[in-house]
């Protein structure tokens, strides 16, 4: 079972056939059209219950070819892990993430300008990305600075665009 | 049409073109950046912008990006966009052996030769295909867009039946909302925020753009491989020309008919046209070791695509690739109706899209042959500096739509479906495509029934339609064959590299 929860693409399967069971039921709830004779409820209903079908057949797959050749196949069967000669950096990734979270956050509760704002993800950004030391700092505040200023003069003042953030 | 060309030769169109063209190949010759990214995020921007100088930039920056990945195809061994996956087989390998200047300038002659010959498709069949269209009746409609679902989950690559998840999943994303026939809400789950559905622009910059950027941030420290360039050999001599003459028209030939098949795009066309040059050649063995005639046939191709794919996005509105889903969601949103009726109501539009096209392919030529140095640099920008950049154009692009965090957080979500999705081993293309395509799907349907008082039976009594719908049947079962057998032969394999 655990086997199974790892394999990615078990994971998402399931979790695109739950989202079809939802649609369709919320989809059933509809009432029938008034001037057409599908109504608004039947293309869903119709998209739902194909995706339904197609995600079981996935799963059953899944668990066949699980079963059958264990979960190192699995975990990875778009074979991105291999063969590239890269070194996979999950923890950048999260860090990454997390830090864009906060951005959109301190956007949406207008925590401060714009420009405070974006020259501290580009900064940090950056430097989760591209490692620490005295260059990349040094570029990574150069870079976070002019992008966040000329940004906002261009935008604000030459496109009229509002911009997130407090004012 | 030569009124669509010179519109495109003055001062402030040609700027849009010199514009678009140089960011698509720098765009293009980054690895990790694509096209159809470029395009989603400069939307935002076109909103300011006149429908015909919208369409200008747009066009002419999918003509550069597709051009863009040869560089860091040859000399990085990297393809820039993956239209150039089959250009990295001979380019790296002829630019190692110490001819990269040849290595670029097959490439950036075949680029523009095949450009000019979609073009020339591209100016002839779109008129009359449009003329055809236009008696098309709702079922046929509807079974063409049945049809374009099955091809692109059959032909995309990967795995059928995940393409084919990955088109609906698409499809039912596009439900919440205002139903646009009858006016009801649906699919809202008591949210307001989702009356209006989820919008075009945040889904595209999510599903192409920032799961990209996902993507890039856990690959970053792979190992770049580089030849130094030099431009020495890089114009063909009309002896080269000569040789590879039936290469070049073939390939050409073989990437505007596959651009033509609604959502299979660049990277299948390319592949296409180097099994074919391969099979015709003379020297076979040196392909994939710096065979000018794969360099060839790859570009050739792979750019030939944009013309061919831009027939039935002008003709039928049917998206020929990923970006012309994307452009079609651009022209929408300058309340334009892609499709067979564009020719009439906005002829000014379709052949400035024809005319651009082709100035394109001539300003491309000259970019690509006096930058070439500026591009490899920047190629080489660490990725850790241009990841944030763009994610910040992605947050300010979406935000600036309707002012509202909401499409930002759709944005964020729809990129972190994308990644999961890619990781999961579906593609994205069928997302996009079904995603542009449902609405048009279930209008036609419900049209259709409408117009039969909710009879069915024409869409498979009627000739054009019943047609369509078998050969989607058969499209399917065909590939979902091909791909069983092809697991079976790997499973013996194994079992006798076992034994």
């Amino acid at each position: 079972m655990m086997s199974l929860l790892r394999s990615a693409e078990f994971g998402v399967t399931l979790a695109l056939l739950l989202v079809s069971v939802v649609f369709l039921v919320d989809s059933l709830t509809l009432p029938g059209g008034e001037f057409d004779p599908l109504g608004p409820g039947a293309a869903p209903e119709m998209v739902a219950a194909v995706l339904i079908v197609l995600c079981t057949i996935v799963l059953v797959r899944a668990v066949v070819r699980i079963r059958k050749s264990g979960i190192r196949e699995q975990r990875d069967p778009a074979g991105l892990e291999n063969g590239t000669g890269s070194e996979q950096t999950p923890r950048a990734l999260l860090t990454f993430v997390c830090l864009l979270f906060a951005y959109l956050l301190a956007f949406q509760y207008e925590a401060a300008h714009f420009v405070v704002i974006t020259i501290m993800f580009v900064f940090f950004a950056t430097i989760v990305l591209g490692g620490w030391n005295r260059r990349s700092v040094l570029l990574a505040a150069c870079v976070s600075v002019g992008l966040s200023a000329f940004l906002f003069v261009a935008l604000t003042r030459l496109f009229v665009i509002r911009l997130p953030g407090a004012f | 049409m030569i009124d669509g060309i010179l519109g495109t030769l003055t001062w402030f169109q040609m700027a849009f073109i010199l514009t678009g063209v140089f960011s698509g190949i720098v765009v293009g010759a980054i690895p990790g950046l694509t096209g159809s990214m470029l395009i989603a995020l400069t939307l935002p921007i076109t909103f300011h912008m006149s429908p015909l100088h919208a369409t200008t930039l747009l066009v002419a920056m999918y003509v550069g990006s597709i051009a863009g990945g040869l560089i860091t195809a040859t000399l990085l061994r990297m393809p820039g966009s993956p239209a150039a996956v089959m250009t990295t087989l001979d380019g790296y390998p002829l630019a190692k052996s110490g001819q990269p200047g040849r290595a670029l300038g097959f490439g950036i002659t075949a680029s523009f030769i095949g450009s000019l010959i979609a073009w020339v498709a591209l100016a002839t069949i779109s008129e009359p295909l449009s003329e055809l269209a236009v008696r098309l009746t709702p079922f046929d409609y509807f079974a063409l867009v049945m049809m374009a679902m099955a091809l692109i989950a059959s032909v995309a690559g990967g795995d059928v039946i995940k393409g084919l998840i990955a088109g609906f999943l698409g499809m039912l994303v596009t439900f919440p909302g205002i139903d646009p026939s009858g006016g009801e809400i649906r699919l809202t789950f008591g949210t307001d925020d989702l009356i209006g559905g989820f919008k075009l622009l945040p889904v595209l910059i999510g599903v192409f753009a920032v799961s990209q950027i996902f993507a890039d941030a856990l690959d970053m420290k792979s190992r770049q491989e580089s030849v130094a360039f030099s431009g020495r050999g890089m114009f063909m001599s009309f002896r080269d020309l000569r040789e590879q003459a039936v290469n070049l028209v073939r390939s050409s030939l073989v990437g505007t008919f596959i651009g033509i098949l609604p959502g299979v795009g660049a990277s299948v066309g390319s592949a296409l046209a180097y099994l074919f040059a391969r099979l015709g050649s003379k020297t076979p063995e040196r392909f994939g070791r710096g065979s000018e005639e794969g360099i060839v046939a790859s570009e050739a191709a792979n750019n030939a695509t944009v013309g061919g794919a831009l027939i039935p996005l002008i003709s039928l509105g049917i998206p020929g690739s990923v970006t012309d889903a994307i452009l079609i969601g651009a022209l929408t949103i300058h309340s334009l109706q892609p499709g067979p009726m564009l020719f009439t109501t906005n002829p000014d539009i379709v052949w400035n899209v024809i005319g651009v096209y082709f100035v394109s392919t001539f300003v491309m030529l000259g970019l690509m042959v006096a930058l070439i140095r500026l591009y490899v640099r920047v190629s080489t920008i660490p990725k850790s500096y241009l990841l944030p950049v763009i994610m910040v154009f992605c947050v300010v692009g979406v935000y600036s739509l309707n002012n509202t965090m909401f499409d930002v957080w759709t944005m964020l979500v729809f990129g972190v479906v994308g990644f999961l999705l890619e990781r999961a081993g579906f593609n994205l293309g069928p997302f996009v495509i079904g995603y542009v395509l449902a609405k048009v799907a279930e209008a036609k349907l419900r049209q259709g029934l409408m117009f039969t008082d909710g009879d069915i039976t024409p869409l498979f009594t009627e000739p054009l339609s019943l047609g369509m719908l078998i050969a989607a049947l058969a499209l399917l079962v065909w590939s979902l064959w091909a791909e069983r057998r092809r697991q079976v032969s790997q499973t013996l394999r194994v079992k006798r590299s076992e034994s």
